[in-house]
């Protein structure tokens, strides 16, 4: 694996992803039982033979893995197998692996391809409605840990923000899920998408504008409903959402 | 600019993704344009509300089957290789559990791509096993008897089970009536790669459709049905058909005195241990749904005298995980 010396941070001494935004969420536990090595370092001693290698790698990450695959599929149950999925498909080309990005980069690369190949092949299939619903009630029950109508909103807000981000094409969702839901700078966000910085900047900005007349209602002192949100945003909202620019 | 900006302006005009001149001819509007400055500001906080949810953990259960699944790769690649080559190398320290359920509480339904993987692997697995059992068989032929001595056994120590499934046998477990299916292998267990070759065996048998269930009727030892005799692999030692209704009876009391309680109940494998007829089993801590994943899985070597009141135990390691 060439410039495997690649790991936490790139070749600038910057790190390569950010500290989740979320520290309950998604930040990985001390795990006394890790040794020190690196994870190209494991990554060599996987491709060599060593059978735990890989699985301390995966241990090290998965926290920041699992956000990656639920925020973008929204679904437990379809974040669960794209993740593994995921691991079980960077085991196999952990050899080809060839060094030019940090590992870490590497990994949430197989995830997010795993994330989008299903959401593509869920696009492509006929669902029923009551898909969706299930999904995103097993998400409002597994997030939240409190029924749908909780007092706080925090659940019916994840709900609302699920049900806008699905209706997006899966390339602008994973943007915005990298930007926006996990704070990854455009640049990380490109590495990880393997786009130029300009298309995750277009992807991520028409994300944004299409989510808008979704959420507008859920803007703090706005009132809860889609057609608020519509009214609030303008027609203007509306016909972009249509059209794009030309529609004005 | 005298008309309004659009949406997608705007957004674009946050992202950094127009060009200088019209980035600057929508922020000179902007400056101007109450009612666009305010299509803005509502731009402006999707970004914020976006990063405002909260999503669920991962499941402590899907660390552990992902894990395993990672596991039982390892083990295949182990099993495709040379022996010998095998044999230097560390061996897996946990199992394969592919299939085994994930616990997020509601019916599942759409799985095409949880099972790809799986049939793909089995086939490769088996086709491995198939291998270097070959291998193995032609080492044999090729070098005599194999030694059943420690030192020949740590140098090409049989890592791929060939396993044939057997009859259930019934055990009493936390005032629970249960069963598990049975194993038999060609397998001579030594001390030193106890650990190593019952996992090996463990995942060979999840291949082969090993189940454990709540009792039913056709179990080993049961009077109700005669149960098929068990397949004789190479010779290794098997109960049979004859006395096993004692010999089940012997084998459940002997799991229900060495299995402690709070623990799983993994394999039960008929084997030799240093060339002698032993039974391996095999345990994990019982919970999968916890804050941890499990920890200090279990193999027990029993000679034939096991029972409900001899434990007679040959050997009892415990490894990390499984």
């Amino acid at each position: 694996m060439a410039g495997g010396g690649a790991t936490e941070s790139d070749k600038s001494g910057r790190y390569s992803l950010p500290e989740p935004r979320h520290p309950g969420d998604v930040q990985p536990s001390p795990r006394p039982d890790q040794d020190a090595a690196s994870d190209a370092e494991l990554l060599q001693r996987h491709v060599d033979g060593d059978s735990n290698a890989f699985g301390q790698l995966f241990e090290r990450h998965r926290d920041r893995l699992w956000a990656v695959a639920i925020r973008t599929l929204g679904d437990p149950e379809e974040a669960a197998d794209a993740l593994q999925d995921a691991m079980i498909a960077a085991f196999r080309r952990a050899a080809s692996f060839r060094g030019d990005s940090a590992v870490t980069t590497w990994l949430h690369r197989i995830v997010v391809n795993a994330a989008l190949d299903r959401m593509r092949r869920r696009a492509a299939r006929p669902t029923t409605a009551g898909q969706d619903d299930e999904a995103l009630d097993t998400l409002a029950v597994v997030a939240g840990g409190q029924p749908l109508s909780d007092p706080s909103g925090t659940t019916d807000t994840a709900i609302d923000v699920m049900a806008a981000l699905r209706q997006l094409v899966p390339d602008q969702r994973a943007a915005l899920v990298l930007v926006d839901m996990l704070g990854y700078s455009i640049a990380d966000a490109a590495e990880v998408l393997g786009v130029s910085e300009g298309t995750v900047k277009s992807r991520a900005a028409r994300g944004r504008a299409r989510l808008l007349p979704r959420l507008a209602h859920l803007r703090p002192g706005s009132v809860p409903s889609q057609d608020q949100g519509n009214r609030t945003a303008g027609p203007r909202v509306q016909s972009a959402q249509e059209g794009g620019d030309e529609a004005l | 600019m005298n008309r309004h900006a659009t949406l997608d302006e705007l957004a674009r005009l946050g992202a950094d993704d127009l060009r200088s001149r019209k980035a600057a001819r929508v922020s000179n509007h902007l400056a101007e344009c109450t009612e666009c400055a305010e299509l803005n500001n509502q731009l402006s906080s999707v970004p914020v509300l976006l990063a405002s949810v909260q999503f669920p953990e991962m499941p402590a259960n899907l660390a552990v089957m992902i894990d395993n699944a990672l596991a039982a790769e390892a083990a295949q690649r182990v099993a495709a290789e040379p022996a010998s080559e095998a044999g230097r190398r560390d061996l897996p320290v946990r199992a394969g559990r592919i299939r085994a359920r994930r616990g997020l509480d509601r019916p599942r339904t759409e799985r095409a791509v949880w099972r790809l993987p799986v049939p793909a692997t089995r086939v490769l697995a088996t086709a491995a096993a198939i291998m270097v059992v070959g291998i193995g068989a032609y080492a044999i032929a090729s070098h005599g008897s194999v030694s059943s001595g420690p030192s020949a056994a740590a140098a090409s120590p049989p890592l791929s089970s060939q396993v044939s499934l057997g009859p259930s046998v019934t055990y009493k477990q936390d005032d629970s009536s249960k069963s598990i299916q049975t194993v038999t292998a060609n397998a001579n267990v030594q001390p030193a790669t106890l650990a190593g070759q019952a996992e090996a065996a463990l995942t060979a048998a999840k291949m082969e459709g090993m189940r454990a269930s709540p009792a039913k009727s056709d179990i080993y030892g049961s009077s109700l049905a005669a149960p098929t005799p068990t397949s004789v692999v190479n010779g290794s030692s098997t109960f049979g058909s004859a006395g096993t209704a004692s010999a089940g009876s012997l084998l459940g009391g002997c799991i229900a005195r060495v299995v402690p309680p709070g623990q799983a109940l993994l394999m039960v494998e008929r084997a030799r241990f240093e060339g002698k007829p032993a039974t391996i089993i095999v345990t994990a801590p019982a919970v999968l749904s916890g804050t941890s994943p499990p920890k200090q899985a279990q193999i027990w070597a029993v000679g034939d005298a096991c029972s409900a009141t001899n434990s007679h135990v040959l050997d009892h390691v415990k490894v990390a995980r499984l």
